[in-house]
Parts: C-alpha cells; sequence; structure tokens
C-alpha cells in the first residue's frame, strides 16, 4: 500500500530549462530554451520524445543519440533524474539549467544509450540486483511473465504508483519491520541468501537493504551550501554500491548507522562513533579535525534527520527500483597522494 | 584466516575475496606462463582515507592478445571447407604483440549486491581503439555470440566500472552464485580450499565465453 | 581413425550424472573415443535433453571448455575407469 510519502517521492519532478547545445544550433535565431517537468524517478533519455520535436528543425543533418550535460558534466543516464538533481546542485536551482545534445555521443565517459530499450533494461537489471540483495536470489524478477514486466516498466515511465504497487507488490521485495539493530559484523549474511525458507526463519531475522551511495568527498569546509564547489568531472565523485545489513530486532538502526556501515573507512574502529553532524559543534575533540563530517545528506530532495529509523527511510524513499539512492557529501581532509 | 560459511551456497565473502584472488593469481602464474599476469590493484585508499583494515580492490589483467582471424586477411591453415564466411570460433591466444591482435584487459571484481566476482573486460585494437560490441562479438566463439544474440540485454553488458567510473563490458552475474554452488559441492574440500579453489572454478565457466581455456593442471593443483 | 598408438585409439567410459532438477537419462554410460573433443559430449547431452542451455562439469570443481580432449580430462580426472561429467539445467547467464 502506498504511503504519503512515497507519493510524494512519485509526484516529485524538477522543472528543467533546457537549451540546445551551441554546437548544435544551426539556425538562426537560435531555438528557445524548452521547459519541461521531469520526473524525479524518471531517466533524462526518456523525455526525448518531447525534446526531440522541439529542437529537431535547428539540428544538423545526422543520426540523433540525446545526451545530457549540466556545467560541461555529461549525466549518466542511468541515474535517476533525481538523484542526479541532488547530487550536482547542492543548492537546487529551480529551474535546473540543462544542455542537451543529439550529436557526439561521448561514448568513453557514458554507456550507450539506444533510446527507451536501453532504460528499461537498465532498470530491470537494476531490480534483479536489488531482487537479489534481498532475497538472495533474483528469480522473482526473472520469472515475471512478459505483460507484467511491460506494465511494470511503463508504471515507472508513466509514473503511476498504483499500478506500480499492485505489480511490484507480486515481487515480494518488501523490507519488512520498523525497527532494527546493528549487525555487528559488516559481513554477507549467510542464511538472508539462501531462498531456503526454513533456513532464514531459524536464524535471527536480517535484512539486507540494495544502496546506492553518490559520495562527493569535499576538502574544503563551506557554509553556504551556494559555496559548495561544483563538479567537472564523475572522477569527484564516489560510486557505491553496497546493501546495508542489520537485523530487524533489537536495537534501533538509523539513518547514520546505515551511513556508519557502507563507510567504515570514516568511522574506524566503533559503532559509537561521535556525532558526524556539523551542526551541532560543540564538545569536538581535538582528533575530531580529521574526522569527517557529513555536509550534506540528501534522498529525495529532502535532508532526514540521521537519527530517524532506516527502515523508514528505505519504505519511504526508495527508487522503483528498490534501491535507496543516498547523496552525500562529506567533508575530509585532503585526500594523501592525490 | 578463511571464514568457515564461506561459498557453500556458491558465494564468496567479500572478505574472503582478496585471499581467492591471490590464490588464483599465483596459480595462474604458474601453470599459465606464457600469459600477462594478474595482478592484485589496491583501491583501499580510493575514497582518499588510509582505510581502517578495510581491504578494497581487484584483480587485473592487461594486453591479453586475440588474434584475429578475420575473413578479409587470407586464411589461415586449411580448415575451413564451408563455402559460406565462418564465425571467428578459433580466436587464438597469443602472448606477444601480433600484427591485427585484438588486445583484451580483464577486470574481476567483487559484487556487494551478488557476493561474487564479476568480470569487467575491454578491448583495443593494435592502433589503441577500443572495440565496439559488434567487434567484439566476432573475437568471442561461436557459442558466446549465439548467446549474445540471443540474450542481448543479459548476458554481456557496458556497464559502469565500479572502480574506474568508465563504461566497461561486463558478464551478468545473477547466475553465477547458482553454478559455482555446482562446482564447489565437492564433499572433500575444506572451507579453506574451497576458498582458494574458487576463482580458479569460477574462471573454467567464465573464460569459456573468450575461448580462454585453463590448464587442467591448474583445476587439479589443490587436491 | 586406427591408430596404434594405445592412448589414441583408447575409449573412454563417460559416466552422465545429473544434479539439481535435470532429468536423468536412460542409458547414462557410454563410449567414447578419447580423442574427441569435450563438445561432443554437450552436445549429446543437448540432443539426449533437448535443452540448449546446460551446465556441464566434471569433478563438481570446473567446467571444461568445449574443446579440451577427452583424454586430456579421462587422465587428470578420471576416477574407477570412467570419467564422470556431470550436467545441470541452469543457465549460466541471465
Amino acid at each position: 500500500m502506498e504511503t504519503e510519502a512515497q507519493k510524494y517521492v512519485w509526484d516529485g519532478a524538477i522543472p528543467l530549462q533546457i537549451h540546445l547545445h551551441d554546437s548544435e544550433v544551426t539556425t538562426l535565431p537560435p531555438p528557445s530554451p524548452a521547459l519541461i517537468l521531469a520526473p524525479r524517478i524518471g531517466y533524462l533519455p526518456l523525455l526525448s520524445s518531447q525534446l526531440k520535436p522541439f529542437f529537431s528543425d535547428s539540428l544538423p543533418p545526422g543520426a540523433d543519440t540525446i545526451w545530457f550535460e549540466y556545467k560541461g558534466l555529461p549525466l549518466k543516464w542511468y541515474i535517476p533524474t533525481g538523484v542526479l538533481f541532488d547530487l550536482l546542485c547542492a543548492e537546487p536551482e529551480r529551474p535546473w539549467n540543462l544542455t542537451v545534445h543529439f550529436r557526439g555521443y561521448p561514448e568513453h565517459i557514458l554507456i550507450p544509450c539506444d533510446g527507451e530499450d536501453s532504460v528499461k533494461w537498465s532498470y530491470i537489471n537494476s531490480l534483479k540486483e536489488a531482487a537479489y540483495i534481498i532475497h538472495g536470489s533474483s528469480k522473482n524478477v526473472m520469472n515475471m511473465s512478459h505483460p507484467d514486466q511491460v506494465e511494470l516498466w511503463r508504471s515507472v515511465m508513466n509514473g503511476k504508483l498504483e499500478t506500480y504497487n499492485r505489480i511490484s507488490s507480486k515481487l515480494k521485495l518488501g523490507i519488512t519491520g520498523d525497527e532494527f539493530s546493528g549487525k555487528p559484523n559488516p559481513s554477507p549474511l549467510k542464511d538472508q541468501q539462501s531462498v531456503n525458507e526454513t533456513e532464514a526463519t531459524a536464524a535471527r531475522k536480517a535484512s539486507r537493504v540494495p544502496v546506492r551511495l553518490y559520495l562527493w568527498i569535499v576538502d574544503k569546509d563551506f557554509d553556504d551550501l551556494e559555496e559548495a564547489p561544483n563538479f567537472d568531472r564523475w572522477d569527484q565523485v564516489s560510486y557505491i554500491n553496497r546493501p546495508v545489513e542489520f537485523y530487524t530486532e533489537g536495537k534501533y538502526f538509523t539513518l547514520l548507522d546505515a551511513v556508519k556501515s557502507i563507510l567504515p573507512e570514516f568511522y574506524p574502529g566503533s559503532l559509537n562513533t561521535t556525532k558526524a553532524e556539523s551542526k551541532d559543534e560543540p564538545g569536538i575533540e581535538p582528533e575530531n579535525e580529521s574526522h569527517p563530517v557529513i555536509k550534506l545528506l540528501r534522498i529525495q530532495g529532502i535532508e532526514p534527520k540521521m537519527e530517524i529509523p532506516f527502515s523508514w527511510v528505505v519504505n519511504n524513499l526508495m527508487n522503483p527500483d528498490y534501491f535507496l539512492h543516498i547523496c552525500l557529501y562529506i567533508k575530509a581532509p585532503k585526500p594523501i597522494g592525490t | 584466516m578463511v571464514s568457515n560459511n564461506a561459498t557453500c551456497d556458491g558465494s564468496l565473502l567479500s572478505t574472503d575475496f582478496q585471499i581467492a584472488a591471490k590464490a588464483f593469481a599465483e596459480k595462474w602464474k604458474k601453470f599459465n606462463s606464457d600469459f600477462p599476469e594478474w595482478l592484485w590493484i589496491d583501491c583501499s585508499n580510493r575514497l582518499g582515507f588510509a582505510a581502517h583494515g578495510v581491504s578494497d580492490g581487484y584483480l587485473s589483467v592487461q594486453n591479453v592478445f586475440f588474434k584475429v582471424q578475420s575473413s578479409l586477411k587470407e586464411e589461415h591453415g586449411e580448415c575451413s571447407s564451408n563455402d559460406y564466411e565462418e564465425p571467428f570460433d578459433n580466436a587464438t591466444l597469443v602472448q606477444s604483440a601480433g600484427d591485427d591482435g585484438h588486445r583484451y584487459d580483464f577486470h574481476i571484481v567483487y559484487s556487494f549486491s551478488y557476493n561474487v566476482p564479476v568480470l569487467y573486460f575491454r578491448a583495443h585494437s593494435c592502433d589503441g581503439q577500443l572495440l565496439n560490441q559488434d567487434e567484439i562479438e566476432k573475437n568471442l566463439p561461436t557459442e558466446s555470440a549465439k548467446v549474445l544474440t540471443e540474450s542481448k540485454w543479459t548476458f554481456i553488458t557496458q556497464q559502469e566500472h565500479p572502480y574506474l567510473n568508465r563504461p566497461w563490458y561486463t558478464l551478468h552475474p545473477c547466475g553465477t552464485s547458482e553454478w559455482m554452488k555446482l562446482l564447489l559441492a565437492n564433499e572433500n574440500s575444506t572451507a579453506e580450499n574451497r576458498v582458494e579453489q574458487y576463482l580458479i572454478s569460477w574462471f573454467s565457466v567464465v573464460g569459456q565465453v573468450f575461448g580462454l581455456k585453463l590448464p587442467l593442471d591448474m583445476v587439479k593443483s589443490d587436491g | 581413425m586406427a591408430s596404434d598408438n594405445p592412448i589414441a585409439s583408447r575409449k573412454v567410459v563417460v559416466h552422465l550424472r545429473a544434479t539439481g532438477d535435470a532429468p536423468i537419462l536412460k542409458q547414462a554410460k557410454f563410449k567414447i573415443a578419447g580423442t574427441d573433443k569435450f563438445s561432443k559430449v554437450i552436445d549429446f547431452l543437448r540432443r539426449q535433453l533437448h535443452k540448449e542451455t546446460l551446465f556441464v562439469y566434471v569433478n563438481s570443481a570446473f567446467s571444461p571448455s568445449p574443446d579440451q580432449l577427452v583424454n586430456d580430462l579421462y587422465d587428470n580426472f578420471g576416477i574407477d575407469g570412467k570419467l564422470v561429467v556431470n550436467y545441470a539445467c541452469s543457465m549460466a547467464w541471465g
């Protein structure tokens, strides 16, 4: 059943102002930018059918392969649009000014995209991966009937939450429980990987949650989001695709606990690490100077408190591929040797 | 140290991956000395932070040569008796640079989602140009090329390399644990054995996609 | 081809063993020339089972390359005068 938050996520859209790249403008005056609402859970190439008629008259001859850039950075089309926005605009820019290209696809930077089919399969493969993380098997997704698969994809593409919930519920990928306890030792749980029910219920109920974390490590401090530096290369973002594991009973498992479990490098040797939030500064010990500080954590455009239960975050803010996409800005001392 | 519960269900613990990788690389060097070596690429520092006992990295071999027997070039040997064009099902591997060789780089990367190793690869021609999927398909044995045609989206696709942030080709891993379970079912082997044997067994399947054969001595040598 | 080399002309007994939900063959043992390639075993199984995707492996340890010689496999992994070959219906990729 849908939650209020899920509805907000699905209805969420980003106003885009899209300019055709100068090098592809062959008409005078140049075409005016296109204004378009892009669903947060959508993918940029899916806007193609709306954008193409708008710009096609201005394009030079040749075959079209659509791609987008923001301030010189080619945008990865397989990252949901909302996630790109959260990641690349520390200070939200509205409308978001993007540049569209129909020529000169940067194939060494971006995975090729043959239109909707590529996007669909990227989504299905992501869903399969999520199913594997949750169940230890992708079978539920692979054995989905063809009509269901088509309808599920259309529901994502067209933002039809009800249809999506009806079909995706058949996949039985729900993450249960509202309170969790951290798993003491962050290693894969064998009992979760087995589809064997008896085995799974015999052990303590544990969950693996699909998480994609986009991490930007900033070495200079900023107080105002407007001062946050810009990306110009994807190498500046660390992408970490690692499930979060926890028990569904016992100690309360927070969003901060989840971040710590993905980034043990930043939280040496303890689960009771000191505050990672920058807002409450008092009581910083000298050694914390070298500790990383979370400057910004954003999921679906909101900045949830680090103390809220991770289960709430997952169940309400995940994307339709069953992954929770987290954008994280961390201030850390300048890396050694880079 | 090897975890006890490793590998019974066909998966490999992240903490055992490096052990398995080292065992594989050593045996490869011993039994495949004509080929380039597999090297462990350490990425523990990739977040720019001294890792606290967290080992992170992947296994890499570069410049594996595939001699292309293109139908446009003169036929090598007399094996082709068909009058239609024979697919390149006999790509041969040599270490030294051939004139028309394609060079392959293979990376074995651990997937935290699937808890199995995943093969990433790319290929370039002798002038350094990266090959596209059609060109790669021509280097593959007939069998793989057939699977590739039948399963365009679920066999070999381009994905982002988890460490290099660039598109690389990859073999889809969602069936891996299932067949690895079969290859690890040997009751006589200990948990430790299974970890050390893991990548060898795994590569016996994955290598076939490219027509790469493991020497039987390498497969056998754990016994 | 007849040969006076005993190894070259040797026939190898192959024992085909089903695993998982793979169907069991009526005749699970047969003889094959040692000089044949392993692909012959795979093709035989495919024909018998009417399945294109089979996972064929030896000694619960590895999946032989189709162009491996049966003789070599037998010499390395033969037990009690036969080569045990397992097969399952799972797909390797997907």
